[in-house]
């Protein structure tokens, strides 16, 4: 039997591109391994994989000096900027894996909490692979994650009974802007903030749209045919995210991606062989 | 039926399907405890409850009597700087014990190996902090620097605060 491959090998240098972009945005907002340097001062979480660079006192190593946080810096876009290149290059991609994995710690160490940094190297994962069969099927693993990523999240939403009890997102609108208002802040975000605290249903029914978005993800579990569809539906998740809750998704878009180039059984395209590339 | 992943991975790799399975049953094992923050924390997205909430607390520097501001800085410096602030203030409340040192001494004796500080701060060098959270602000070269804790309330719309108190003030050289 010849199996299918489960993404469009053709479209991955579109998932880099957006990676990169992620990057560059991080690196001209003042993050990176750079930003860390002369900061003594890290909190970590109870994720063991987390702890392993910290043990091994690399995070402290590196903020010692900024140049030292400059090296992966920009190695990392150079790495991604080969990879929009020769987006199959697997050295690179491992190379990419390990240094964003150590990124990720890193930041969320010394960030001392996490929302969407997982995605940033958990792309690169599936392409360490060597052989297409053992990438295909690791793409298809890592679809399934993330697909669980947000189907979790909807469903404590459902099963912790928040979905219409309106003070639960009055409550998240009134915790979620507290720097700005510390700050005397009147940008169009705080605008929206407090025109939302007046409107209470009108904020609950924002909520239950998240839950809405997020649980649209559950389809994929039993088809790639709406991929694409998911892919849109979170997007408009995370901009409204954005808009109201000072929660960005850059770091994850790349991830998200994977949606993109998620191949639907039924279009044309299979393997050569259990070593080759796609035909 | 041999279109499931599962039984397609264990066809080509018992190892990936080890893995595969055991990956599963120990993330769903995390999540049945509620530790979901152990392993590739997901994110709730704020699905736990807030609703009994009704105020809120911010953390803010002051470096030198200047408040720290940092909302107007593009997203990721503004997280950086928010977080990390609220992550200090909470650390100088706890008696300068980090959230993992505090896990762990709720845990039993077993969890309490010598091996885990390596995983904790230096308490004496973590005043250094407040000096490059200046920095990182764009104030750097303060000497005096204090950490505040507001609270805020809902009044007519708008969040406001109500109270404030120092924590700490450090003077470093």
């Amino acid at each position: 039997m010849i199996p299918e491959q489960s993404y469009h090998a053709d479209r991955l240098r579109y998932v880099w591109l957006c990676w990169t972009l992620e990057w560059i945005f991080l690196l001209c907002s003042g993050v990176g391994f750079h930003a860390f340097a002369g900061n003594p001062f890290y909190s970590l979480g109870v994720d063991p994989l987390q702890w392993l660079p910290f043990a091994l006192q690399f995070p402290q190593w590196l903020s010692q000096h900024s140049w030292l946080g400059w090296m992966p810096d920009i190695g990392l876009l150079l790495s991604a900027l080969w990879l929009i290149r020769f987006p199959a290059s697997q050295r690179i991609t491992r190379l990419q894996c390990i240094v964003s994995f150590l990124f990720y710690c890193t930041l969320t160490g010394y960030l001392g909490h996490r929302n969407f940094q997982t995605g940033m190297f958990l792309v690169f994962i599936p392409f360490v692979f060597r052989t297409a069969l053992n990438r295909s099927l690791a793409f298809e693993a890592l679809r399934y994650f993330l697909l669980f990523f947000y189907v979790s999240a909807g469903w404590f939403k459902l099963v912790n009974g928040h979905l219409f009890d309106t003070s639960q997102m009055h409550s998240i609108l009134q915790q979620q802007l507290l720097p700005y208002y510390v700050e005397n802040s009147s940008n169009f975000r705080v605008g929206i903030n407090q025109f939302l605290l007046k409107q209470a249903t009108l904020a609950q029914t924002l909520y239950v749209l998240s839950f809405v978005a997020e649980m649209a993800a559950l389809i994929g579990f039993f088809t790639r045919r709406f991929d694409r569809w998911i892919l849109l539906a979170l997007l408009v998740f995370h901009l409204c995210n954005w808009v109201l809750m000072d929660i960005a998704p850059i770091g994850h878009i790349a991830f998200l991606f994977l949606l993109w180039i998620s191949r639907n059984p039924v279009e044309p395209g299979t393997m050569k062989t259990r070593t080759g590339e796609s035909s | 039926m041999h279109h499931l992943y599962l039984l397609r991975l264990y066809r080509h790799s018992k190892i990936g399907f080890i893995a595969a399975v055991l990956f599963v049953c120990v993330y769903t094992l995390l999540l049945l405890k509620r530790m979901d923050m152990m392993l590739f924390p997901y994110n709730a997205m704020f699905a736990y409850n807030r609703s009994a909430v009704d105020s809120g607390i911010v953390y803010r520097v002051k470096a030198n009597d200047q408040p720290v501001l940092f909302t107007t800085f593009a997203y990721w410096k503004k997280d950086l700087l928010e977080t990390s602030a609220f992550v200090y203030g909470r650390y100088v409340e706890a008696d300068r014990k980090v959230y993992l040192e505090q896990y762990l001494l709720s845990k039993p004796a077993l969890f309490q190996c010598n091996l885990l500080h390596a995983l904790y701060p230096g308490r004496a060098s973590t005043a250094g902090w407040y000096r490059w959270y200046a920095a990182m602000a764009g104030m750097p070269g303060a000497t005096q620097f204090s950490m505040w804790k507001y609270r805020l309330k809902q009044h007519n719309n708008r969040m406001q605060a109500i109270d404030s108190v120092c924590l700490e003030t450090r003077i470093l050289p």
